[in-house]
């Protein structure tokens, strides 16, 4: 699943991070600011209105980020939340 | 004419003529600069205090770009100290 | 000892520019890097053996792999191939301690540059504050660099690195081999060197979160915030703001017993005195205004803001991007301005250029509050609002909905299918430190009050020349002022803004009010002081009490609608011509605030007298 299909509250790990396009640059933006393969994410907020964007919390940096930028990241359910 | 409404209306007019001239200075900087230049090199002739001459060059050399000093809102894009960065 | 070249480098919000201000002190030098548009910051300072010191404060950067001009700038700096810049001698990695998962990742990458680099762990103490311990000597091994501890906001919280850069230079790190994983590598030296004895979710932005980000509580707080600003900067800044009030008309007073009667006291009493006097009152409530926004800076909270308004914004063509320069446009629209170079979508920062101006920016406080004081009744709205207060956030609003307003026409005019993309960091919550939020008020208040001594008092000094000569012909009726240069002009542009519901007054207010919106006030002080008479003792401090006699609450309000749109501001224009490189674009932005304002005040104006 997306990253931009879970709800607030939920507890995932990183599976990776797709370029929707070649030499993407958000997606390698992604990369580096911690976005990768195992790394636990939580979605602590989604915004009024809609819920886009969403904020997450990966390793103990926190991010805003929209929607489409969040459906690059592919991610599975954490069995114990962090 | 008093003495001394002559004397007020003198200074006065001083008194004007400087804001004028300090508003042509900062609308027409080329023109400042020229005067100061200027002011420098007569004060070097004359044999004015160092201080007076260092003070005419330095308003004569080139500012450094800080914000515009326009306005009571910046001090220049550094006024704030943000913790971030 | 030659001087050293050094660069300060890091993530954005690593606490970077706090360190450089404590080495540097006031020995700083804001430009622009040659040919690009981002700020460069330089500063000077000798270390204890007294060698010195050229220190750079680069852009913060995520990464070398540069998304913005700005990380360009810094990528090239640091490799020493940036055309004009030497190579730095030493590079300093500023790090924030408690945020490490994230900024070591950088720290790493500055190993590929060929050049000694040091590791400042910044924040130490907040690091400890919050449970963590760090194995300095460990980091260090495993860093492959020397890692000095460094606290940017206390006193001596440099020290360490002034030792460091004191004793033996450090050596080039040795390179790391292509294509490591360089998250993998963090997360084992984390896991070897960092223990935390506190849990994650007992953080300050754990819980300070769960309701500054709540889909309800969120916005109900942001409202808040902002309602209680507006009735502060009104309510709280009035004492102080009558004090200095009444000072100012006690001084008028006594110079005018001490001067005889002629030009010289006429040009203190009613020049000087009426006018810059009448601006300086203001000091308090802008005063508050700033208190306000610095505090809000400082405590993190508005990255957040920014978060819940995404939306807003974005039906309005922007992103959140542009919430902080358009914030920052509230205390002034030239570092606002200059704020938008942070947004990457060209177009989006355009629009936000352009909107800037709409946001009601401190020098209109002035003029705002002359004339809500003089003419909106002293009223409490359901109990506990002000009228008064009510109508300046009225006023506000309407600045942030026409503003709204416009960039949805101008994205209408340009549709852009680029996405709008948004990745910003939530940075941590900060308590603001009491004392940088003196300091930053001091520095506003200082700025003010030079701004008030040399640009507002030559402009009054100007005006009072205007209005006093000539002098009127023999056998003339009417004040004096009328047959001056300044009555003359005024009522030569009387014909194109009499629709407004203007007077003759106003218009020759408006000139110097360009240089400067709250001008207006102080040369309304001196037009009417000088049109009552010169053997007046009061200064026209008292210009709230006499401007309704005078004028009709139909001329006030088309006023104050004049004010939320003029670009009474060649300081914005200038900013923006310099931003945007392009005469076209500040003639646009002139034409359109100037057509919207005149639309404004007339509608208000016939509007309010047909009722």
């Amino acid at each position: 699943m997306r990253l931009s299909d879970l709800p607030r509250g939920a507890d995932a790990i990183i599976d990776s991070v797709n370029d929707t396009a070649s030499n993407d640059p958000v997606a390698r933006r992604l990369r580096e600011l911690g976005f990768v393969p195992g790394e636990p994410v939580r979605i602590i907020a989604t915004a009024p209105l809609g819920g886009d964007p969403m904020a997450v919390r990966i390793g103990f940096t926190r991010f805003a980020l929209r929607r489409t930028e969040a459906d690059r990241v592919t991610v599975h359910m954490a069995e114990n939340p962090a | 004419m008093h003495v001394a409404s002559m004397i007020q209306i003198m200074v006065t007019t001083l008194v004007v003529m400087a804001c004028a001239l300090y508003w042509l200075g900062r609308l027409f900087p080329a023109f400042g600069h020229r005067y100061w230049l200027g002011a420098g090199t007569v004060l070097r002739r004359l044999h004015a205090p160092a201080r007076l001459v260092a003070y005419a060059t330095r308003r004569a050399g080139p500012r450094a770009r800080r914000g515009c000093g326009g306005c009571s809102g910046c001090g220049g894009p550094d006024a704030r100290q943000r913790p971030h960065d | 000892m030659t001087t050293l070249n050094i660069a300060l480098v890091g993530n954005p919000n690593c606490g970077k520019t706090a360190l450089f201000n404590l080495l540097t002190g006031s020995r700083q030098k804001v430009a622009n890097y040659a040919g690009a548009t981002v700020e460069r910051k330089e500063g000077w300072f000798t270390t204890p053996a007294g060698r010195g010191v050229r220190l750079l404060d680069l852009p913060g950067a995520y990464s070398l792999n540069a998304t913005s001009p700005d990380e360009a700038v810094t990528r090239d700096v640091c490799a020493g191939t940036y055309r004009g810049e030497a190579a730095p001698d030493l590079l300093v990695c500023v790090a924030d301690a408690t945020n490490l998962r994230l900024h070591l990742r950088f720290v790493l990458e500055m190993r590929a540059l060929g050049r000694p680099v040091v590791l400042a762990l910044n924040m130490i103490d907040a690091a400890t504050r919050n449970g963590m311990e760090i194995d300095l000597p460990r980091l260090q091994a495993e860093t492959g660099m020397p890692v000095i501890p460094t606290v940017g906001i206390k006193r001596d919280g440099a020290r360490a690195l002034l030792a460091q850069l004191d004793g033996t230079p450090p050596p080039v790190p040795t390179p790391l081999p292509p294509g490591t994983d360089l998250h993998a590598m963090v997360r084992q030296i984390l896991a070897d060197c960092v223990t935390h004895t506190t849990p994650l979710s007992d953080r300050v932005e754990e819980r300070l979160d769960r309701w500054v980000l709540h889909p309800v509580w969120g916005p109900v707080i942001l409202v808040v915030l902002l309602f209680l600003m507006f009735q502060a900067v009104f309510a709280w800044a009035q004492p102080l703001m009558d004090a200095i009030d009444a000072g100012m008309g006690l001084l008028g007073q006594q110079v005018g017993r001490l001067l005889p009667a002629g030009a010289l006291r006429s040009l203190i009493v009613d020049g000087v005195i009426a006018g810059a006097g009448s601006v300086v009152t203001f000091l308090p409530q802008i005063l508050i205004l700033f208190a306000w926004i610095l505090v809000l800076e400082e405590s993190g909270y508005l990255p957040r803001a920014a978060f819940l308004l995404d939306r807003l914004m974005s039906f309005a063509g922007l992103s959140g991007r542009s919430f902080i320069p358009l914030l920052s446009s509230f205390a002034c629209a030239v570092p606002g301005i200059m704020a938008t170079r942070t947004i990457q979508n060209p177009r989006d920062r355009l629009i936000t250029i352009l909107i800037a101006p709409l946001m009601t920016c401190s020098a209109r406080l002035p003029v705002y509050t002359l004339l809500i004081g003089a003419f909106v009744p002293h009223r409490t709205v359901l109990g506990f609002m002000n009228l008064q207060g009510l109508v300046l956030f009225g006023l506000y609003a309407a600045g942030i909905v026409s503003a709204v307003l416009v960039a949805l026409v101008l994205r209408w005019r340009n549709a852009d299918r680029r996405e709008a993309t948004l990745l910003m960091e939530l940075p941590a919550y900060r308590l603001p430190n009491p004392r940088d939020i003196a300091l930053g008020l001091w520095e506003r208040a200082r700025i003010f009050l030079v701004r008030v001594g040399t640009t507002i008092v030559s402009l009054t000094v100007l005006l009072w020349g205007l209005s006093s000569f000539p002098p009127p012909p023999a056998g003339a009726t009417g004040p004096a002022i009328d047959w001056s240069l300044a009555g003359r002009i005024g009522h030569l542009m009387l014909p194109l803004f009499a629709p407004l519901g203007f007077n003759w007054q106003i218009c020759v207010a408006l000139i110097p009010g360009l240089a400067a919106r709250e001008v207006a006030v102080g040369a309304l002080a001196t037009v009417y002081s000088l049109g009552s008479g010169t053997d007046t003792d009061q200064a026209a401090a008292q210009l709230g009490q006499m401007l309704p006699t005078h004028w009709s609450l139909a001329t006030a309000l088309s006023l104050l609608a004049w004010y939320v749109y003029a670009p009474q501001c060649v300081a914005t224009l200038a900013v923006i011509r310099r931003e945007t490189t392009s005469w076209r674009v500040v003639a646009v932005t002139a034409g359109y605030l100037f057509g919207l304002a005149y639309l404004a005040a007339f509608l208000t104006y016939h509007i309010v007298r047909a009722l």
